[in-house]
């Protein structure tokens, strides 16, 4: 309002009163289309009045931050422990059936966990399906049948008074969510498929052995190390599947799945780089087999495990991997690249969270009419 | 009073008339042109009947010399300039009248070259009606380039109407000149019939034989013959078509002489195609056979040089490609190539490389002398371009081993390069749908991303290997596509030169008009006027209407190793001449198409 005032008082006379006249008429509308008793360029105090600041800012906790923070860590440690492996086959000359077959048991077992984990969550909505079907046809009779059984589900249009030992976990799992988690696999494919896959590996093994005989090193350990930095950048580290779902979690979760793919595969071609290193046929395929474990199928089951809110058994598995790894690189690099690792992971967890929340101040966000309007999708 | 502006075309010959006689200035008269004719002795006049030809034309008196008249204006002559003195309102055009015996006429628009025996269709060239020309059709042409034409058929009648002029009032001919000019025309017509009987069908059945569709070949929508087999017996067809059409061109040039001169007064445009196909066939195929015979006696003269040079080449042909094969093999230029993967890929090809030299260039160097032998016969009797074509056929038998390896290291190349391009689109999570034309994301199980990936990064690793076997045998193969299309294009230089009109071109460019000019000159006494001259063709405009009716020959040609149902058009013969493009050959060579030449065999 000032600025036009100013300008008002240097505009000539006549437009004065104009200005005057104005005033009494009609006020200012918003409204292109409709014609206006105003200047082209005229900007009225209501203009701004629907800005908004920083609406989507949260205020970050340090410590969902640090937990968020060693999924990188733990990332870092896996592409670590492929390459220890590596070197212990290329150098050390380890046996290279040890660590294929160790990880192999363990993702048979981590295998069964999971499959076994998914029926007994489907046996659950089943349940659940139920429950809702028979509660939408027998609306009468609900409160009986609710006291009987105990199942409420959360997003009933009115909320019952919730009781009984199952509703704080119910709650957060309601039947949305249930419904986008993935079946249980068929036990025959997968079996089918792994079998495949192993004997190819097996028939191509001379091959990949061979493949980059005639390179030097030098130049297969350049692009080792590319390949690795750029699966340090592509991964998908799928943070946001936490207990605090800040936002519609469906559009997070279709993402994930889509581009969780890349890191993926550049990490199995740095295996398969590495393994055309080795000098025999049976340590390719080994630790090509290893590989696909450690970097494959691995994050698909933390996945897994943080989906389903098992908290203690994933950071059993962080600390579980990150200590092994940090004590491998210990005893076959030494106390200097140690060190060195070490420091490379506590920069990550315990700076980069603090770096990350101090630059928040500098968050600045416009929001305003102007913007594109954002549609709101209804769930089912 | 304003009188509406005359020109008046005036015969450079009828410049200032020394005699006293009276004369009248006889002409056509057209809207506001005149075209003078001659000059008749006005004794003479009055037993002259000016009704020549009965088709409207009449010859009017336009003025008079030397003497007055009450109904025609009297012409006068500068005497500096010998030139007519004209009014204010009239212009005056001077103009050389062409000589028909010499075939000198006067044409607005450039007559086209053509040496073919095909017949052009008016329907094939896309673009033959420019956007200028249907607007015309439009808003109607305007008057003056018709009246224009009508001028120049009248111009272009000059000599004819002086000699009936001269035969009206002088009744006399030389029997003499008549009876020999009687002679030679019954002479050519039993010559004529002579060759209709003996030598026709004989080409024609050569024709039939050697065009015979032997088979569909369905990839190439064409049909297979004897001729598209060898050059060989594609130029005996050739030449065996040339004897063919020769009678009947030389039956349009007798009509054509007959009729050129009503022709001219019918208005249709003559033309000297006729005349310049049947000779241009004629000289090229003497041409052809006299360097065939020199050729020959020189072949048999260098005989067993020739032998030795043959078998040295093939040798060392030979040598040189094992020499590559075991280079390549051996980390060529320094690129270090899959050890495994080289050593595969030469030895398949060294095997086939021993197969071939043991059982086909072993045969072929054993009886080399034979060979040169039979060349040597062919080109004596066939010409020059027998010589060309058996050289090629040659060629295309020892360089077949080449080829095959060219299309199998093509083969290879693009399968895998295709293969390549859609597992990377798997390596970040795409994949081409077909249905919509375009990459869609798509979600793949980890099963087929395994598979993917470790088919991906093995084919990458054998990519340069691949590359490398595959490039050196595309460059042989575009050498040998080099030498292919420069033979091909002296075979086509040979056969299909128009030469007459170039000779005529050096020598006497009125027999090619290619429109009118209009020069404004001044006279010695400052008088202006215009001076009409033709415009000869011009050498690009020459080459642009050859190509213009090779392209036409071409398409016929093609059409006729074509089912009846499929046709091709213009763009097919063009796509063909395309394919010897720089930019096409580089881009076929770095997408792992195969690289082709032109189909001569087809084509012509």
């Amino acid at each position: 309002m000032d600025s036009d005032e100013d300008s008002s008082s240097i505009t000539s006379l006549s437009e004065r009163v104009e200005n005057v006249k104005s005033a009494k008429k009609h006020p200012w509308k918003k409204l292109l289309w409709y014609k206006q008793d105003y200047e082209d360029n005229y900007t009225d105090a209501s203009f701004l009045s629907q800005l908004k600041r920083n609406s989507t800012v949260i205020n970050y906790s340090y410590w969902k931050l640090l937990s968020d923070f060693t999924l990188i860590v733990l990332h870092l440690s896996i592409i670590m422990l492929v390459i220890l492996v590596f070197y212990g086959i290329y150098r050390l000359n380890w046996n290279p059936l040890v660590p294929a077959l160790l990880s192999s048991s363990l993702t048979a077992l981590g295998f069964i966990v999971y499959v076994i984990t998914l029926k007994i969550r489907r046996n659950r909505l089943i349940n659940l399906q139920k429950l809702k079907i028979e509660q939408l046809t027998r609306p009468t009779r609900y409160s009986k049948f609710n006291s009987s059984k105990s199942h409420p589900p959360s997003r009933s249009p009115s909320p019952f008074p919730h009781n009984l030992e199952l509703t704080a976990k119910e709650s957060t799992m309601d039947l949305e969510r249930y419904l986008r988690e993935p079946n249980s696999p068929d036990l025959f494919n997968t079996l089918k498929s792994s079998i495949l896959i192993l004997l190819t590996l097996l028939t191509f093994s001379p091959v990949l052995k061979s493949l980059t005989n005639s390179t030097a090193s030098d130049s297969i350990w350049a692009l080792s190390t590319w390949l690795c930095l750029l699966n340090v950048l592509f991964n998908d580290y799928s943070i946001d599947f936490s207990h605090t779902s800040r936002q519609s979690e469906s559009s997070t979760f279709e993402l994930q799945t889509s581009n969780s793919n890349l890191s993926k595969n550049i990490s199995l071609s740095n295996a398969i780089v590495l393994a055309s290193r080795l000098n025999s046929n049976l340590s390719a395929f080994c630790f090509i087999v290893f590989s696909i474990e450690v970097s494959g199928l691995f994050p698909v089951f933390n996945n897994f495990t943080r989906r389903c809110q098992f908290w203690a058994f994933h950071w059993f598995q962080v600390v579980a991997i990150t200590t092994a790894v940090d004590f491998a690189v210990y005893k076959i690099f030494g106390v200097g690249w140690f060190l060195l690792w070490i420091g490379l992971q506590f920069w990550i967890m315990v700076i980069g969270p603090w770096h990350f929340i101090m630059l928040q101040k500098y968050k600045d966000e416009l929001q305003g009419p102007w913007d594109p309007a954002k549609p709101i999708f209804k769930t089912i | 009073m304003q009188k509406s502006i005359v020109s008046i075309f005036w015969p450079t010959d009828l410049l200032n008339p020394v005699s006293d006689h009276n004369l009248v200035v006889v002409g056509y008269k057209l809207n506001s042109q005149i075209v003078v004719i001659d000059y008749i002795r006005y004794s003479n006049f009055k037993k002259l009947n000016l009704k020549i030809e009965k088709n409207n034309l009449c010859l009017e008196i336009i003025g008079t010399v030397n003497f007055h008249h009450l109904n025609y204006r009297n012409f006068r002559f500068d005497d500096r300039t010998n030139i007519p003195v004209m009014e204010a309102h009239e212009n005056l055009i001077l103009f050389k009248p062409p000589l028909s015996k010499k075939l000198e006429y006067y044409s607005i628009k450039p007559i086209s070259v053509d040496i073919f025996w095909t017949v052009t269709p008016q329907d094939v060239l896309p673009c033959s009606q420019s956007p200028p020309n249907k607007l015309d059709l439009h808003f109607g042409r305007p008057s003056r380039a018709r009246d224009l034409e009508n001028v120049m058929k009248f111009i272009n009648l000059t000599e004819y109407t002086r000699y009936k002029l001269l035969n009206s009032h002088k009744k006399k001919s030389s029997f003499y000149a008549d009876t020999i000019g009687r002679f030679i025309n019954w002479f050519g017509s039993v010559v004529l019939a002579l060759y209709c009987a003996t030598f026709q069908p004989i080409c024609k059945k050569l024709i039939s034989i050697l065009s015979y569709p032997l088979w569909f070949g369905p990839e190439t929508k064409t049909y297979v013959t004897l001729s598209t087999c060898s050059f060989v017996l594609h130029q005996l067809n050739f030449r065996a078509k040339q004897f063919h059409h020769l009678p009947k061109q030389f039956q349009r040039l007798r009509n054509s002489n007959y009729e050129t001169e009503k022709l001219l007064i019918k208005g249709t445009r003559f033309s000297p195609s006729e005349y310049i196909k049947f000779y241009n066939s004629l000289w090229l195929i003497l041409n052809d056979l006299l360097m065939g015979i020199v050729m020959s006696n020189m072949l048999s003269k260098y005989h067993s040089v020739l032998v030795q040079g043959m078998n040295t080449l093939i040798l060392k042909f030979e040598d040189s490609l094992l020499y590559l094969i075991k280079w390549l093999m051996n980390f060529p230029g320094g690129f270090k190539l899959n050890n495994e993967l080289a050593e595969f890929f030469g030895e398949l090809f060294m095997w086939v490389l021993d197969f071939w030299s043991e059982y086909v260039l072993r045969t072929m160097m054993n009886n080399s002398s034979i060979i040169i032998r039979a060349i040597t016969l062919l080109v004596k009797l066939g010409g020059l371009n027998m010589l060309i074509a058996s050289i090629m056929d040659i060629l295309d038998i020892t360089s077949l081993h080449l080829r095959c390896f060219y299309f199998a290291s093509t083969r290879v190349f693009n399968w895998q390069w295709h293969i390549i391009q859609s597992l990377f689109r798997l390596f970040y999570g795409k994949k081409y749908n077909i249905l919509r034309n375009r990459i869609d994301s798509h979600n793949y199980e980890f099963d087929q991303l395994l598979f993917g990936i470790i088919i991906f990064t093995l084919l990458v690793y054998l990519l340069p290997t691949v590359i490398a076997f595959y490039l050196c045998f595309a460059v042989g193969r575009l050498l040998t596509l080099v030498l292919h299309t420069a033979l091909e294009s002296a075979l086509i230089t040979l056969n299909h030169l128009p030469i007459v009109v170039l000779l005529l071109k050096a020598k006497h460019k009125e027999r090619l008009p290619g429109g009118v000019i209009f020069e404004c000159r001044t006279a010695v006494n400052d008088t202006p006027y215009f001076q009409l001259m033709a415009r000869p063709l011009s050498l690009k405009e020459i080459i642009n209407s050859h190509i213009k009716s090779m392209t036409i020959f071409n398409l016929n040609n093609l059409r006729e190793f074509q089912l009846e149902g499929s046709e091709a058009n213009i763009k097919t013969v063009i796509n063909q001449w395309n394919r010897v493009s720089l930019v096409r050959v580089l881009k076929n060579i770095a997408f792992g198409n195969f690289i082709d030449s032109f189909d001569y065999k087809r084509l012509f």
